[in-house]
């Protein structure tokens, strides 16, 4: 077997070392890194996300597997040159301000990486200053805010008006239990999903715009 | 004879209280207040940024100080609850949803203060309801004063106990003051706490910095607190049952410590909403056979501790065994079944406190029509929980012998005497909430029970200058919450 074809079954079970150690075989190899990341690395992903469309791999599964993945990707950077890295796009990913729940926002930002998107996590209690920095910064196409709190979703048209005001090409989607489409709508959110499958759906929707 | 679900062996208890120990004593807890962890550093615990690591010691002496005997006042002092519960648990509305599916179109929105009204009143109606959680969150107001509305619209509508969600220091100290109004002081509130708090950690082991404020506070004032450990296995907590409840265990002990220091004595309830995650989508997975088992897991633990405890906080209202819609609508009483049986396993967890009458899809949304679903549910799964007392009478040794071979007991005075108490005799079309006139489906028929009790049901006012009073206190309240 190849040692792409072996990176691609380790990014499958997850075993970040092995995949870890394979792609420092695989440049020591000589393999271009073009082909690392396609055939090794994004082929993995892919044969995760379609276990999991098909239920036989679950969240854990996906996050292990994108964990892996993420930890090879850090190895081959150095070695990719511009215009390798074929992303979906970029996406900024935080909890609102005041709320510091953000298990389901984790989720989220893991099934994105899995559908190809870069995604930057900015945590928790994010407030509308580092949403916007960070996305002046990663020329961001997608901010997407959680809130859990009834009492922290007020932030979210905050950070809609600000990413308005300022004139960012970002779209701002939003999900969490305390909010829903006629939300989004009313603050005129660019996007909601009531869960992390059809916030890729939607994601990648917006993208296309 | 009692039914009861236990879940864990003894030197199984020993041995999640032992690992809870070690979590709280190697790991520690995320406590983001310097207040409280200063609470926690004067009385023996090592702090590290804001990990408070908590040792044994110092559990071990809280536990000892928690009152295990508490009385959850009410408006009226014939609704008072004396904890632990006697023969049947306490039950309550569910909680705090943002969301209601309204009553006449069935449409899902947020909901308002009159929503809150309405559920106010019809928890007050309905006997089978003990205690009050404010189900809905009226959201149009300000977020910063909708604790302090929904105690007040509660009271207001409700002469039962409530039990509400206060997460900053300033809530605290004007719910206190709110409802001292009403039983003349606040040393008369500590003597009969006319409310009681649900403050939730969030799992992993993080206590909120409002959250653990407003606890000293409530502690102080001598108001009971239901620290509501929410951890989901497989998300928020480790994917075994163990797993689960030793870190649920540590965070009620946590917090257990935090309302012990900040004023010895003061009382606390053991609750726990432990659950698994649905591994598919990460959503909390109430439906799952492991609910019931971690409530009686965690019930035990309680009693382990000698603490009041509310270990049973969701009623199955919508579910059907494979189904994630809320759109079950039951028909006959055939299709109430699965409810019953699940209401009568859930609480069998030997908690003194229950919930969650009237909640939809998971405590997102609550429905006037469930309420009344999962109270007549209930009523039937009561039949389940009822205890027995074995006494030369029950035991009948003397009608068995009279009696002897063969032959039958039918005509015996004994039969006569106690068939009616101890052998359930309603029958299953019967209904206990439900008007018995009303035809139609279940659903219909609890839509026109809701109309009915919003139609004609008043529940008792507060007295009129108490009222004026409360009135004045939530003026300045809210200046002070949102400032001039």
């Amino acid at each position: 077997m190849s040692t792409l074809s072996k990176i691609r079954d380790n990014v499958i079970m997850g075993e970040v070392d092995e995949v870890k150690g394979l792609v420092k075989q695989a440049i020591d190899e000589k393999q271009k890194a073009k082909d690392i990341m396609r055939e090794g690395l994004i082929e993995g992903i892919h044969v995760v996300g379609n276990k999991y469309e098909n239920g036989e791999f679950f969240l854990p599964e996906m996050v292990i597997a994108s964990k892996a993945m993420k930890e090879g990707l850090k190895i081959l950077s150095p070695f990719l040159k511009q215009g390798d890295i074929e992303s979906s796009g970029t996406v900024i990913i935080g909890s609102a301000k005041g709320d510091i729940h953000d298990i389901g926002k984790g989720i989220v930002a893991t099934m994105l990486e899995g559908a190809g998107f870069n995604v930057i996590d900015l945590g928790e209690d994010v407030d509308t200053e580092t949403f916007v920095a960070a996305a002046k910064e990663h020329d961001a196409d997608i901010i997407g805010i959680s809130a859990l709190l009834t009492t922290t979703m007020v932030w979210m048209e905050d950070v809609v008006c600000t990413v308005k005001e300022e004139g960012l090409k970002a779209k701002v989607m939003i999900g969490g239990a305390s909010v829903n489409q006629k939300y989004a709508d009313q603050i005129k959110a660019d996007g909601y999903a009531p869960d992390a499958a059809s916030a890729v759906i939607k994601a990648k929707k917006l993208i296309e715009k | 004879m009692r039914a009861i679900l236990t879940f864990l062996s003894d030197s199984e208890i020993e041995q999640i209280h032992e690992a809870s120990l070690r979590i709280l004593k190697e790991t520690g807890v995320k406590i983001p207040s310097e207040k409280v962890r200063k609470l926690f550093a004067e009385n023996g615990a090592e702090t590290d940024g804001e990990i408070v690591k908590i040792p044994q010691s110092m559990i071990e002496e809280a536990i000892r100080r928690a009152p295990h005997e508490i009385i959850l006042g009410a408006r009226d002092p014939k609704c008072d609850l004396k904890i632990p519960a006697d023969e049947f648990s306490f039950m309550s509305t569910s909680g705090f949803s943002p969301f209601v599916d309204d009553f006449e179109t069935g449409e899902r929105r947020y909901s308002t203060s009159s929503d809150l009204v309405n559920f106010a009143i019809a928890g007050d109606y309905l006997d089978t309801i003990d205690f009050f959680w404010p189900i809905v969150i009226p959201n149009d107001l300000p977020p910063a004063i909708q604790e302090l509305h929904s105690l007040f619209i509660s009271f207001r509508n409700n002469r039962k106990h409530i039990q509400c969600s206060c997460t900053t220091e300033k809530t605290a100290q004007w719910l206190i003051r709110l409802a001292s109004v009403i039983v003349g002081g606040e040393a008369e509130l500590r003597n009969r706490p006319l409310f009681s708090t649900i403050n939730c950690p969030v799992a992993p082991l993080t206590i909120e910095k409002d959250s653990s404020e407003a606890m000293v506070v409530l502690a102080k004032a001598g108001i009971p607190i239901a620290p509501m450990t929410m951890v989901l296995g497989g998300t928020s907590a480790p994917a075994t049952m163990a797993g689960i409840l030793a870190m649920a265990n540590a965070e009620e002990l946590a917090c257990l410590a935090i309302i012990q220091y900040a004023c010895p004595g003061a009382p606390m309830i053991y609750c726990s909403e432990a659950a698994t995650a649905n591994m598919r989508t990460g959503a909390i997975d109430y439906k799952a056979p492991e609910y019931p088992l971690l409530c009686a897991g965690a019930g035990q633990m309680a009693r382990f501790y000698k603490l009041p405890n509310f270990v049973a906080d969701i009623a199955p209202g919508d579910k059907i065994p494979g189904s994630a819609s809320s759109k079950y609508r039951p028909e006959t009483m055939k299709d109430m079944q699965y409810n019953i049986a699940s209401e009568a396993l859930m609480y069998m967890s030997r908690t003194d406190l229950a919930a969650s009458f009237g909640s939809v899809d998971e405590a997102i949304s609550a429905s006037l029509s469930q309420l009344v679903l999962d109270a007549e549910a209930y009523e039937h799964a009561r039949a389940y929980h009822r205890r027995f007392v074995i006494n030369d009478d029950t035991l009948a040794l003397d009608v068995i012998d009279e009696v002897g071979h063969g032959g039958h007991f039918l005509d015996m005075k004994h039969t006569l005497t106690h068939y009616k108490k101890e052998i359930w005799n309603k029958k299953l079309p019967q209904t206990f909430v439900l008007d018995p006139a009303t035809k139609g489906s279940f659903t219909e028929r609890a839509k026109a029970k809701v109309r009915d009790i919003l139609a004609t049901y008043k529940p008792p006012l507060i007295n009129e200058a108490v009222e004026e009073e409360m009135r004045q206190i939530i003026d300045a309240a809210e200046k002070d919450i949102l400032g001039d």
